[in-house]
């Protein structure tokens, strides 16, 4: 999934054939859930609910809570579904409850009014969630790899593992090693130009 | 932008210390190479690569029906529908294979216990319902009971979701609580699917379900650990 305009624009504006779909897609779930479609929800965390559980890990680090966090979060969205704009990006508005969900899972608060997604002010700029919007998309991009790349990538940053561990673990020539990693870390440069016109944006 | 540059700061991504040289002196590198920090940092992040349990989905909606079921029960007052239950259970139903090779077997016929485990049978209208939450002990379970008034007593067909299977030694009671007290229902020892219970006593007397976990010697009083706790309306 390649990413659309990063809050707090508007209505995304699409700048890939990805992006196209990916708004439709938003669209439409914005709009079944504001029309109180509860199938929306099983879909709407299988869109957005890895999005939601970084935020949380961000926010909180541990996993559990990161998941307690992002089952809460989802059901305020459901809660407050009647004020959702189909019109607009619907990520915005589940990043920042996201993040005042966890913030109340890591202080332990127990629970308190949220309030309406009025109150959700997605202009609010927080190193949290724009980390985690980072970490999300560059994670989607790793999701759109061919396998292949994506496990020399995930065995080279989380492994830690060097071109030629990889290459005797997977059982594969040293060069194969290195153009699968260079294909791959090509196609993450390619969010650069994404990121630098969303900065040129705001 | 060269493609030397394009070719540094792509070798910068994979940690190359020459490209670091490279990027952090050309003026022309120096343009992108905090979003190259970025990426480099989600690449390091720990969070990146963390999966969140395959379960969470059906977790998140289960979480959401009972938001929905609360809401439905206190903007109806005491009578909830048959046609919203139905509706609201048939909406989040997960899918028998979702639900695991265990509840399967228990739908398809088996003797658990006390309570006997059969086919799902919607031919009769229950006479009442109940909606069950769960408990500080176990926040992730919810059920809901459909009660009939049979020749033999009332039938109760408790479905149960989000508790954990019983380990040896151990097993769930379930019981009718009234002003005179507690009467057990039937014990069973699966924490997903449904179990048949019965009550030789009048519901109307005994209107609250509560489900405790109970240690398996010889005590045959509730150990007063709840796990899931509703209170009927009449249909």
């Amino acid at each position: 999934m390649a990413a659309t305009a990063r809050p707090p624009s508007g209505a995304p504006v699409p700048r890939t054939i990805f992006d196209v779909a990916d708004a439709d897609r938003g669209v439409q779930l914005s709009t079944r859930l504001a029309a109180g479609d509860s199938g929306a929800i099983r879909d709407a965390y299988q869109e957005y609910g890895r999005l939601v559980f970084t935020v949380a890990l961000r926010v909180i680090g541990d996993r559990g809570r990161a998941e307690d966090a992002t089952q809460a979060t989802f059901v305020r969205l459901w809660q407050n579904a009647d004020r959702i704009d189909p019109s607009r990006d619907l990520r915005p508005f589940l990043c920042t409850i996201a993040r005042r969900v966890a913030i109340d899972v890591a202080r332990q608060e127990g629970r308190r009014p949220w309030g309406s997604l009025e109150h959700a002010d997605p202009s609010t700029e927080d190193n949290g969630v724009e980390r985690a919007w980072t970490t999300w998309r560059v994670r989607e991009a790793l999701n759109a790899l061919p396998a292949e790349e994506a496990e020399v990538m995930r065995l080279q940053h989380q492994g830690e593992m060097t071109h030629t561990e990889i290459a005797e673990k997977l059982g594969v020539a040293v060069g194969t090693v290195k153009s699968r990693s260079h294909r791959a870390h090509r196609r993450l440069a390619g969010l650069l130009q994404e990121l630098r016109e969303e900065v040129a944006e705001q | 932008m060269s493609p030397s540059c394009d070719d540094q700061q792509i070798a910068y991504l994979e940690g190359a210390r020459s490209a670091a040289d490279h990027v952090r002196s050309c003026a022309t590198c120096q343009e992108v190479v905090g979003e190259l920090d970025d990426i480099r940092g989600a690449l390091a992040d720990p969070a990146l690569w963390e999966e969140p349990d395959v379960n969470l989905e059906n977790r998140v909606v289960a979480a959401v029906e009972r938001a929905e079921q609360a809401k439905a029960e206190q903007g109806e007052g005491a009578v909830v529908s048959l046609e919203s239950r139905r509706r609201l259970r048939d909406r989040f139903r997960v899918s028998l294979p979702a639900l695991g090779a265990v509840a399967a077997a228990l739908l398809i016929g088996a003797v658990v216990g006390g309570g006997v485990i059969r086919a799902l049978d919607r031919t009769k209208s229950p006479d009442a319902q109940v909606a069950l939450g769960g408990t500080p002990l176990a926040p992730n379970a919810h059920g809901d009971a459909d009660m009939r008034n049979e020749a033999n007593g009332v039938e109760i067909r408790l479905h149960v979701s989000g508790l954990p299977r019983t380990p040896a030694g151990f097993y769930y009671q379930a019981w009718l609580k009234g002003a005179k007290g507690l009467v057990p229902i039937g014990t069973f020892h699966t924490g997903e699917g449904e179990v048949i219970l019965w009550s030789g006593v009048p519901i109307d007397q005994y209107p609250t379900i509560t489900v405790t976990v109970e240690e398996d010697n010889g005590d045959q009083g509730s150990s007063g650990k709840r796990v899931l706790v509703g209170d009927l309306r009449p249909h």
